[in-house]
């Protein structure tokens, strides 16, 4: 699955998920705080992540799902989400457009 | 600043989950998974309300969590603060019209010096939810990264 994040989906995110810490809302905040631009909420990448997993399947079908955060989502990325199933684990990794890592994690589907 | 005064200290809250907030939240994801948006759907498989996706897991944690963030011990930390870690661990779904109720602790907190030499603060917080007929939900782990300076 491939995902072109868009330059306001911070803004989309914090309205729907009630996440409005500054660093992804306010550019000035984020740079004033070492990071390059206003950044995508890491929550809204494992987002995508489950539903690259579920794709249209019932949502229990994901019983844990851990994921770390490797490096910074910028508005602009475009991720690539690849998965690998071994029976009832599913190892997951997303990268960016410039081949680096943003995202690993293990879910344990049922 | 430490925050070793906040380690077991206990938020809580409670959320009602609402379809409309379910939408909302598939649609800025462009999730089209009929499970969360189409109510005759699911009608059909058990007469029961839509499903949250896995994930608005962060919406209904997220009234403890700020009842954690307002405390004066750890709101001069958010600034710097940037998510290192998650996991999920799922029990009975979440629908539309489920009252979650959210404890968030603080469980750890210790520094760790990063591959460029710099020391960051590591946060470890846990949240268990609940649902209005007492089933767990959801458990979850958040693991913090207070950037040093």
């Amino acid at each position: 699955m491939k995902v072109k994040i868009g330059k306001y989906m911070p803004y989309y995110y914090a309205g729907a998920s009630l996440d409005y810490n500054l660093i992804h809302i306010d550019r000035e905040f984020a740079q004033a705080n070492g990071l390059p631009d206003i950044i995508l909420q890491g929550m809204c990448t494992m987002g995508l992540t489950a539903k690259h997993i579920i794709e249209n399947d019932h949502p229990s079908k994901i019983e844990t799902l851990k994921v770390r955060f490797l490096n910074p989502v910028l508005p602009g990325d475009e991720l690539n989400f690849k998965s690998e199933k071994n029976d009832a684990e599913i190892n997951i990794e997303v990268t960016n457009q410039n081949g680096n890592r943003v995202l690993r994690g293990q879910a344990k589907v049922r | 600043m430490s925050t070793d005064n906040i380690i077991g200290k206990k938020y809580e809250a409670d959320y009602e989950i609402s379809f409309e907030k379910i939408k909302e939240f598939a649609e800025v994801l462009g999730d089209k998974n009929p499970h969360y948006i189409d109510r005759e759907f699911v009608k059909s498989i058990d007469g029961g309300h839509p499903f949250a996706p896995p994930t608005f897991a962060a919406i209904y944690c997220q009234p403890a969590l700020k009842n954690l963030y307002l405390d004066s011990a750890f709101s001069k930390l958010v600034p710097r603060l940037v998510h290192g870690e998650q996991e999920y661990n799922f029990g009975e779904s979440a629908r539309a019209g489920d009252l979650i109720h959210t404890t968030a602790e603080v469980v750890e907190s210790f520094n760790k010096t990063n591959r460029s030499g710099k020391v960051n603060q590591i946060i470890e917080i846990m949240t268990t939810s609940t649902n209005q007929n007492d089933k767990l939900v959801c458990t979850a782990t958040y693991r913090l990264i207070i950037r040093g300076r």
